[in-house]
């Protein structure tokens, strides 16, 4: 990286959000490529939708997005919002919106449109643990979050050992109240 | 013999451990002992959580029956063994064995299998490659696979919601219970042999796995 590229290099204080298609492949291999990038266009267009402005996409990965909130509290309520319009779309079109999301506040470096650095991993782990239709953040997140969203409850789900992160990461599972 | 911790009542029991296998054994006690003994044993918040850091050492670990269990792991197996209270393990890989909890239950793998014999609350598991086995569960289950296969047996109290992608499914259903049943797939076949009812609900979702519903 050369200086003026260093220096074009911003940190940021917000959420990342990680996007997952379980099942993508099987599904691309059975229906065909066509198949799925109408999927795939599908899960783009409804988190657009749902997400407006509130939040950007930061990049398409394979068959996940990765999205970036400067609200975490946004970030929760929205991952909330995509996972429950997927579970709606998925028996009424009886299609495999099966998305798993993790989330984790943190300072990634912004670089042009794109994020990384070490929270940007975390975030990527996360996604790992959640299964189709939930919403996974971490203890970072679950603290920022806090109060601020009375409709929103945290359920602990354990410490996590990351490969290649050197201090356990506290997981919680997103979930509306009643 | 290893260290022996003394414990508070009520508290709960956490372990983290970054390879290695682990082995925890409910049993009658009210003291915690490691073996081989580990340097680093934290009692926390006001002495209501236990933490050991057992690193990249195998662990064999005796604590109270029905006592609060987590646990992380990146790799090495787990073995639970005896009754515990609520049970939630995160591990990356290597498989996770559960006895019984008396409690709620959440168990995630990415790549290794899942096993529980008895599970009396409400079971949440998830495994991204390996299989998952529910002997038994009373309360609402939840189970999610990529490839491994799912089989449950339940109750019929509380509901059953299964995913899985290219991994068989197989739920059994207590005989005096009734479900109502629905079943998705967009290749894999469906079969339920167990008369259905509005005793509780059973969703199940695959792409290419077989999904079976059978009383027992």
């Amino acid at each position: 990286m050369t200086a003026a590229q260093v220096s074009a290099v911003r940190a940021l204080q917000g959420a990342i959000v990680f996007t997952d298609l379980a099942g993508f492949t099987e599904f691309t291999a059975l229906r065909g490529d066509e198949a799925a990038l109408n999927l795939l266009s599908l899960q783009e267009r409804l988190i657009r939708l749902e997400m407006g402005d509130r939040g950007r996409v930061v990049k398409e990965l394979g068959d996940g997005l990765m999205l970036w909130f400067d609200d975490p509290g946004e970030a929760v309520c929205n991952a909330l919002a995509f996972q429950e319009e997927f579970e709606r779309r998925s028996w009424a079109e009886e299609l495999p919106l099966w998305v798993r999301i993790g989330i984790h506040y943190g300072r990634p470096a912004a670089r042009g449109e794109d994020l990384i650095g070490h929270d940007v991993n975390v975030a990527a782990r996360i996604v790992d643990l959640a299964a189709p239709g939930e919403v996974l953040v971490s203890e970072a997140t679950a603290m920022q979050v806090g109060e601020t969203q009375p409709e929103i409850a945290f359920e602990e789900v354990g410490p996590v050992v990351m490969k290649g992160i050197p201090q356990p990461v506290g997981i919680y599972r997103a979930v509306r109240c009643g | 013999m290893g260290s022996r911790y003394p414990l508070s009542p009520g508290a709960r029991l956490r372990v983290l451990s970054a390879s290695g296998k682990v082995s925890v054994t409910a049993e009658e006690r009210d003291d915690i002992e490691v073996n081989p003994e580990v340097r680093r044993v934290e009692t926390k918040h006001d002495g209501q959580v236990v933490e050991i850091k057992a690193g990249s050492k195998s662990l064999d670990i005796r604590c109270p029956r029905g006592i609060t269990i987590s646990i992380g792991s990146m790799s090495g197996s787990i073995h639970l063994d005896g009754e515990f209270g609520s049970v939630k393990v995160a591990a990356v890989s290597g498989s996770v064995d559960l006895d019984t909890a008396t409690g709620a239950v959440d168990i995630r793998n990415v790549s290794g299998s899942i096993s529980v014999h008895h599970c009396a609350g409400d079971c949440r598991l998830h495994s991204k490659s390996g299989s998952i086995r529910v002997d038994s569960v009373e309360g609402a289950a939840q189970a999610a696979t990529i490839s491994g296969s799912v089989e449950v047996a339940t109750a019929g109290r509380k509901g059953v919601e299964l995913h899985t992608v290219s991994g068989g499914m197989k739920v059994r259903v207590a005989g005096d219970k009734h479900p109502d049943v629905r079943l998705r797939s967009i290749s894999g076949k469906l079969r339920c042999e167990c008369k259905q009812g509005s005793d509780f609900e059973i969703k199940g979702r695959s792409i290419s796995g077989s999904l079976e519903v059978t009383g027992q």
